[in-house]
Order: structure tokens, then C-alpha cells, then sequence
């Protein structure tokens, strides 16, 4: 049971107990309550936008406006989810911080997830000012980072055609709707200071521009937002934006492919008999239809897999890339007999084809016109070729755009889905 | 000492018992000439037995002192001291004095109103038996003995209390039992020195390991079949004439989300409710904490629209957070309290009130934000499902409270610490409270959060059960 101490050792016990005490206790009261904030005296900013005049910076913030609950009383229907206010000032902080002169919340970057800059900002040069965000514990290093085409970042904010009551949110959907559609880039804070400290890499960010609104029917905003595409950076500074199909060609060399899909032209040629080959008949055009009408296939990428090396063949650079693609027939216009597997085979053999051309064609366009490895090809190089890699590294663009290239592409159709038979298929065929 | 003299005796007893009204004593002289006096206490013994079985037989009686052969009772003890005979007197017998005789009688012809057995209110159950101990502490082990129906069944019997006398009885299963822990159970109930011992719970703090911590470290229970599952894992139970709580001892921190339908329903569902009444344990102590925590000092944590909600509605609320939920949590505490003291007429009204007050008008009126009202109420749902464990739960969640709402989740991790270390270095007479987590035992780990089927519980708790570890008999053949 209890220990016979004795009154001396009872003492050093208290003595013991004490300095345990006195440790024990700064450690829980004086690590305190300094960073403590209510959410009634924070304002969450869900977008920002960063431009820059003359030699000012201007900070644009999307603050969050929470109108009170309470129970019983409906809900408000004014549309002002979201508040706008800017701030001015010489360094990008500065204009934060100033933005409380003007207004009552102190901005919380935490939950920021876009970064917009406007153009002019960008052709300066993002990546001095981006350190801010990085060294800042509040920002959120998960931030998408966008370049707002032929604009200002403020003029991006604020236009709203989706669902999404929140500006921001509605632009961040737009940018993770990149799994569905790879022509637009989705680049957050450190995958872009990832590809700008990798030597042999350029970092690329997604655009974001404003077009005018077609569908008049709706009474909403008369803009609406595209992500289409993306901006190329060269050492920090915006060189250039490419269009969709080269932002397509890069995600899909990066290996970026997600649920995208191909749409390709139909073979020329189809095998009619699952036995024999032997008697080719001209690509099932049916007679009623015109001559002139593509056939085509679109076909729905599940899963893929992308190898990528650099190899020195003939004292060329080659850069080589596999891609094996996975997935299923999601659209066919023509009236080929897709439930033959020979058949199956010759349009995934078009599906390869096609795509192995197109990206062929943008690659070549990204490596000639903009000259910028935004593939990361010279970091492979660099792995591969640590010795060669030192001739090369000072003018590794020069190089990149004057190496060759070979595209394979496997494409594997695993089902056609609900049907083998293509809707447009003529009866009795 | 008993005097010869019928007139002393009786006179001595008069003045012992200070002539209260519902003592009896009286003289009569049978067919032969002898003298008796009888007394006893009204209202303990059945009045129409003792005409019956006593008076009438002792009227007739012609022998000289032995009564044995003439009262038809079986309870008939010979006592020659008067102390005693006022204990058997004031225990339910009537105790008969003879003339020229220093030897008396008692007989015990008990009878006094008892509550019925009735389903006990505190420990319900769906699958099981629904009886519950009474106060009566005779019936309590009558309860126990058809249970175990073993001649090691034994309960010894002490009275504790200058003034109330008060029986208790320790019960175990010789053989199985735990004889450390039955020889400290009975060390310390002999040193208990009170004059008044009315319910199991004085005796609990009197013999507790550690009144300074929290942690209780014995356990109760009103089901005669959960103190027979625990006698027969080695424990020791302690019955306490005048109360259906009997206390087990030791008790384990496992106990409390055990319950006895674990082991009488499938082990699948009984392996997923004690997981859900550990993490409720859980969520009752921590969730108001980590939700101030969160709210106040690391927004970042929260989904983006989660955290829009909250701020939500959090706008217009004039309290700092952490004032918020205490507000709620003493406002739950009142509801509770009041709806255990208050007569059951008035106790509808009081929960609609309460209702109304905490879980409308309150956010209605901006004082509360809503969530709070709800992460309260789940705190308070959650600690009902562990009512053993209460006081812990309610100063442990008070105390996350605080430390999450001035320090954040760096001090709940404090808290958490605090309060793990105190529950694994408890021990409940020797054996250890955090039993079988820490020391970890791996028989003891199938009767954990998960409840193995009933062919892996080949032996007994191993912290516990010292001799006769096996259950599997077939085994110990071998």
C-alpha cells in the first residue's frame, strides 16, 4: 500500500512535486491565447486578387458576408453572399494590411482557395510576390493559382454564372472540373514553386478569362468565366498563354488525363466479318447518309498511365512517351459493328492514331513557338544524364525545342457501355 | 447479563429501549405456573405467528427451561447476553425470557413490508432478466443463490454503524475468487469507524482507493445477474441491507461500457454497441472542447463551407464562444437536475420549458448560435449512454472545455494526457484500472472493444481471477 517515507524524503517529495508544477504550468497558461480569434471578428476571404499599377500593388479581396441566422425568421434574399474590398500599397503585404483601413474585418487568408493575377501583374513577374503567400502561416499553400486574360484580377471577381452563391467557389469549381475536361490547368501554390525550383522545368498556371454571355434567357450576370487554357511562365514571368488543345497535349504528357475524352474520325476501313478480314468494305457510310459526314467515336478515358524518358540516340536528344489508355466507347455516329472485337480493335487503333497525332502536332507547336519545357523533359534528362545534362542545362529551351519527339499511344476499350449497336445504325445492316 | 428475575429483565429492558412506543414486552404465565415475558419490536414481527407459534405453545408448557422442543420455529438461538438480545430484538426477533433461567430465547419470525421486485430503473435492458436487487438485504441473496446454485457461494455478514447497525455482507465464490482483493475489501471495511452507514455509496467512499482522484474505482449495480458475472470472473460484491445498489469490487475502466446484454445477444452487435459507447464516451468529453477549439483558434481546419455555416451563424452573437457553451452546458446541467428532484407532476413542464428555452428561443433570440445548441445536445445524448462514467465525463468535459477554449487543440492534447494518465495509473484494490489495455493481456483483449464469441472466453480476467483461471473445464482435464 502507501510507501514509509520518511520526513525528509516527504519533503523532497514536496520539493519535487512543486518544480513539476511550476514546468508544468507556463507550458499550458503562457502558450495562451495570443492567436485566439472569434469567427464574429474574422472576415474569410474565399478569393484574391493581386494587380499591380504603376509602382502600386492592388490586393482585391471576396470576403464571405454571413448573414445572421436565426431560427423562425427567413431566410434573406439578397444576393450578397460575398463582400469586395481592395487595398493599396508598396509590397503586396502592405496592401493587405491597408485593406483595413477601409475595411471592418481583418481578411483570413485561410480558406483562400483562388488567386487570381491580372495580367499586367504577371508579364512583371508572380514569383518574388508569391512569397508572401508562402511564407505567411495563414495562406493555404492548396490556393489555385489563375492569370486573368487581357484583365485586371478584380474585373475577373465578382462574376458569378453558376450555381455556387460564392464568386470564389464558383471559379474553384471551374478549375477542378479539370478531372472532366483537360483543356484547362489546374496549378495550386506548390505545385507551381515545385515545377519553378525543378531545374529543367517551367512552371505553367491556369488562365481565366471573361466572355460575354450567350444565353440570354438568363437574367443573371452578363459575363460568365472560362478556364480555358493556360499560361506559360518563363522564370517567373508570363510569356504567353496556350490554347486548348496544347493545354490538353500538356496534361496529357504530364500524365494529367483524368476522365477526359477523344474524339477521333472513324476508321476508313472496318472488318464486316468477326472471322474474316478478308473482305473489307468501305467504312460503314449507310447509304442514306452523305458521303461528306465524318463518322466519328468518342471515346471516355477511366483510367491511364503515362511513362515518360529522355534518351540520346545518335547524339539526339529523344523524348519519348508512352501512353496507355483505358476506358470505354461513349459516343459512336457512325453505323460501325462494334459488338465484333476486330472491329473494337480497329477503332481503338483510330483512337491511338488520332491521338497520337494530335498531341504530335500541339507538342511541336509548344516546342517551336514558346520554346519552354513545361513538360519537365529536362528534369528527366538531368535523372538520366547527370553528365551530359551539365553541357546542356544553360540553354536546355534551345535544346528542348530542337530535340525530337516520339508519341505511342495504346488505347483499350473495355465496353461499350449500355449498347452495341450504334443508334444511327440503319435496320437489317 | 441476564438476571434469574423476570421483573429485572423486563425492567432493564424498558429502560434500554427508552420506552418507545413500538417496543413490546410483556409477562404471562403458562398452564403450570412458570413465568415468561416476551418482547419485541411491533412493526418487525408478524404478530398473528407469534400467537400462533409461541404463546400458544409456551402456555402449555410444563418442562423446565428448554423451550426448543415447544416453540415450532426454526430460527431459535440460546443467548445469555442482553446486548445480543437487544441486537436480535432489534433485528425482527422476539426474544423470550423464562423465569429461574439465565439463558433466553430469541426466535426470528420476521415480517415487514418490502418493495416487490421490480426492474431496476437505472440499469434497463431489452435482452435479459428484468428483476432488480431490493432493499431488502435477505431477498438480495436469495436473488443471488438461485443464480449460482454452488455450496462456494458464501456471504459473510458484518454490521457497520454504531447507530444504524447496519448488515452488510460480502459475497464470493470460494475457489474463484481473488483472495488478495477479498482480504483488503474486509481489512478495509473493518476499519470503516462511522456511526451511520444507509446506502452502498458511504461504504464505496470509505473503502475507495484514491478519494482524490476522479476515477471511481468500484463499481455498482442493481442486477442480481451482473454481480453473479462478476463474482464468477473472481470479483468480490458487497451488499448493503437497505438498498437495491450492490458495489463490486475491483472495478476496471472497462466496466463502464460493458453492459450485461453484451454477453446475452450476438457478439456482432454487442462488438458494435460497446464501440459506440466507447466513442461516445469519447465524443461527450471532447466534442465541445475541440468544436470551440476549432472555431476559435484553428478555422483553417474546417471544410470552407462548414466554417460559412458556422460564422453564419455565429454573426450577432454577443458572447465570446467559450462563454457560449458554458452557458449551454449549465443550462443542460439545471435541466438535468431538475428533472431528476422534481416531483414527476411537474417534471413534463420543466422539460417542455427547457426544451423551448435551450433549443429555440435561446438561438432565436441571438443569444446562443445554433450549432452550439446542437453540439451540446450531442454531448449530452452521448454521455447517457455511459451512465457510469458520469462525474468523469462532466468535469472532464468542463475542464477540455477551457483548456480548448484559452488554448486551443494543443491544450486539449493537455487535457487528453491528463486525463489518460490518471485512468492508467488508477489501481482498484492491487489490480490495475486500465486492465487489459495497459498492462496489455491478450485473453483480456477478446472481452475489449470488441466482445469475442463466447467459445474464445476460455479463462477468466487474468488481472483479476487469481485461482481456478480456467472456465473451460474440458481444458483443465487435459
Amino acid at each position: 500500500m502507501l510507501r514509509e517515507t520518511s520526513p525528509e524524503g516527504r519533503s523532497d517529495l514536496m520539493k519535487r512535486r512543486i518544480l513539476l508544477v511550476i514546468f508544468i504550468l507556463p507550458v499550458i497558461i503562457f502558450t495562451g491565447c495570443w492567436d485566439q480569434r472569434e469567427l464574429n471578428k474574422i472576415g474569410i476571404v474565399t478569393a484574391m486578387g493581386i494587380d499591380k499599377e504603376g509602382d502600386e500593388f492592388i490586393v482585391t479581396v471576396e470576403v464571405i458576408k454571413p448573414e445572421p441566422v436565426r431560427a423562425g425568421s427567413s431566410v434573406s434574399e439578397s444576393n450578397d453572399r460575398v463582400t469586395y474590398t481592395q487595398g493599396r500599397g508598396k509590397s503586396v503585404f502592405d496592401a493587405v494590411r491597408n485593406i483595413t483601413l477601409k475595411f471592418d474585418r481583418k481578411a483570413f487568408l485561410s480558406h483562400n482557395s483562388i488567386i487570381i493575377f491580372g495580367e499586367d501583374f504577371a508579364k512583371d513577374g508572380i514569383i518574388k510576390y508569391l512569397d508572401l503567400i508562402n511564407r505567411d502561416q495563414e495562406t493555404r499553400e492548396t490556393s489555385y493559382l489563375l492569370v486573368a486574360e487581357k484583365a485586371k484580377s478584380y474585373e475577373v471577381m465578382g462574376i458569378n454564372a453558376g450555381i455556387e452563391e460564392i464568386p470564389g467557389r464558383y471559379i474553384q469549381q471551374l478549375v477542378e472540373n479539370e478531372v472532366y475536361n483537360v483543356s484547362s490547368l489546374k496549378m495550386d501554390l506548390v505545385g507551381y514553386l515545385r515545377d519553378y525550383y525543378n531545374v529543367g522545368k517551367q512552371p505553367i498556371i491556369g488562365k481565366i478569362s471573361i466572355l460575354k454571355k450567350e444565353n440570354l434567357n438568363d437574367n443573371g450576370s452578363k459575363y460568365e468565366l472560362s478556364v480555358e487554357g493556360a499560361s506559360i511562365f518563363n522564370g517567373g514571368r508570363l510569356s504567353g498563354y496556350l490554347n486548348a488543345d496544347e493545354t490538353e497535349c500538356v496534361n496529357f504528357i504530364k500524365g494529367n488525363i483524368g476522365n477526359s475524352i477523344i474524339t477521333f474520325n472513324n476508321p476508313e476501313k472496318v472488318p464486316s466479318d468477326g472471322l474474316s478480314t478478308s473482305t473489307p468494305r468501305v467504312g460503314g457510310m449507310p447509304k442514306s447518309v452523305g458521303k461528306d459526314i465524318k463518322q466519328q467515336s468518342v471515346f471516355e478515358i477511366e483510367e491511364s498511365k503515362v511513362k515518360r524518358d529522355v534518351e540520346i540516340v545518335d547524339g539526339k536528344i529523344l523524348m519519348k512517351v508512352n501512353i496507355k489508355i483505358r476506358g470505354n466507347l461513349a459516343e459512336e455516329s457512325g453505323d460501325i459493328d462494334i459488338s465484333k472485337r476486330e472491329v473494337i480493335e480497329a477503332v481503338e487503333e483510330a483512337c491511338s492514331k488520332q491521338l497520337q497525332e494530335d498531341l504530335k502536332k500541339n507538342f511541336e507547336t509548344i516546342q517551336r513557338k514558346y520554346k519552354l519545357d513545361v513538360f519537365g523533359f529536362g528534369q528527366l534528362f538531368h535523372i538520366r544524364y547527370p553528365d551530359e545534362w551539365k553541357n546542356v542545362k544553360d540553354n536546355w529551351a534551345q535544346v528542348f525545342s530542337e530535340s525530337d519527339c516520339k508519341i505511342e499511344v495504346e488505347t483499350h476499350i473495355h465496353t461499350t457501355n449500355l449498347t452495341n449497336t450504334p443508334t444511327g445504325k440503319e435496320k437489317g445492316k | 447479563m441476564i438476571s434469574k428475575k423476570i421483573d429485572e429483565n423486563k425492567k432493564i429492558l424498558e429502560e434500554e429501549f427508552n420506552g418507545s412506543s413500538d417496543f413490546s414486552i410483556y409477562e404471562f404465565k403458562s398452564k403450570s405456573g412458570k413465568e415468561f415475558l416476551v418482547s419485541y419490536i411491533n412493526n418487525l414481527v408478524d404478530p398473528s405467528s407469534i400467537s400462533q407459534y409461541i404463546i400458544n405453545n409456551l402456555l402449555n408448557y410444563e418442562n423446565k427451561f428448554d423451550i426448543t422442543g415447544v416453540v415450532a420455529a426454526s430460527r431459535i438461538t440460546e443467548i445469555s447476553d442482553m446486548n445480543q438480545i437487544i441486537d436480535k430484538i432489534l433485528n425482527g426477533n422476539i426474544a423470550i425470557f423464562i423465569e429461574e433461567s439465565t439463558i433466553a430465547y430469541t426466535v426470528e419470525l420476521k415480517q415487514y413490508e418490502h418493495r416487490a421486485i421490480d426492474e431496476p430503473n437505472a440499469e434497463t435492458v431489452i435482452r435479459g432478466p428484468k428483476e432488480g436487487f431490493v432493499e431488502d438485504l435477505n431477498i438480495n441473496k436469495s436473488m443471488i443463490r438461485r443464480k449460482i446454485k454452488n455450496k462456494n457461494l458464501v456471504f459473510e455478514d458484518f454490521t457497520l454503524g454504531e447507530q444504524t447497525k447496519t448488515r452488510i455482507s460480502v459475497v464470493y465464490i470460494k475457489g474463484i475468487v481473488n483472495i488478495g482483493v477479498l482480504e483488503e475489501v474486509k481489512r478495509r471495511l473493518f476499519k470503516i469507524n462511522t456511526d451511520s452507514i444507509l446506502e452502498s455509496g458511504m461504504i464505496e467512499e470509505y473503502i475507495i482507493d484514491n478519494p482524490k482522484t476522479i476515477y471511481s474505482t468500484i463499481s455498482n449495480t442493481q442486477k442480481p445477474d451482473v454481480l453473479a458475472g462478476k463474482i464468477l470472473e473472481g470479483r468480490v460484491a458487497v451488499l448493503c441491507d437497505g438498498t437495491p445498489h450492490a458495489l463490486t469490487i475491483p472495478k476496471l475502466f472497462i466496466e463502464s461500457i460493458q453492459t450485461s446484454e453484451d454477453y446475452y445477444q450476438r457478439p456482432y452487435i454487442a462488438s458494435l454497441l460497446r464501440m459506440v459507447r466507447f466513442f461516445s464516451l469519447l465524443v461527450s468529453i471532447l466534442l465541445p472542447g475541440i468544436y470551440i477549439a476549432l472555431q476559435t483558434f484553428h478555422q483553417e481546419m474546417i471544410p470552407t463551407v462548414f466554417l460559412i455555416t458556422m460564422s453564419e451563424n455565429r454573426e450577432g452573437v454577443p458572447l465570446p464562444a467559450v462563454i457560449e457553451a458554458t452557458m449551454m452546458i449549465l443550462m443542460l446541467e439545471f435541466l438535468k437536475e431538475s428533472g431528476t428532484r422534481l416531483p414527476r407532476a411537474v417534471g413534463s413542464a420543466v422539460s417542455i420549458v427547457g426544451a423551448l428555452v435551450l433549443g429555440q428561443a435561446s438561438v432565436q433570440a441571438g443569444i446562443v448560435s445554433a450549432p452550439m445548441v446542437i453540439i451540446v445536445a450531442v454531448a449530452a445524448i452521448a454521455e447517457f449512454t455511459i451512465p457510469s462514467q458520469r462525474e468523469i465525463i462532466i468535469y472532464y468535459r468542463l475542464f477540455i472545455l477551457f483548456l480548448g477554449g484559452f488554448i486551443g487543440l494543443y491544450g486539449i492534447t493537455c487535457g487528453l494526457i491528463i486525463l489518460v494518465v490518471q485512468a492508467v495509473t488508477q489501481k482498484s484494490f492491487g489490480v490495475d484500472y486500465g486492465y487489459p489495455l495497459t498492462p496489455t493481456n491478450k485473453s483480456g483483449l477478446k472481452d475489449f472493444l470488441v466482445r469475442f464469441p463466447m467459445k474464445f472466453f476460455k479463462v477468466r480476467p487474468e488481472a483479476i481471477s487469481k485461482q481456478n483461471v480456467t472456465r473451460d473445464k474440458s481444458r483443465g482435464k487435459k
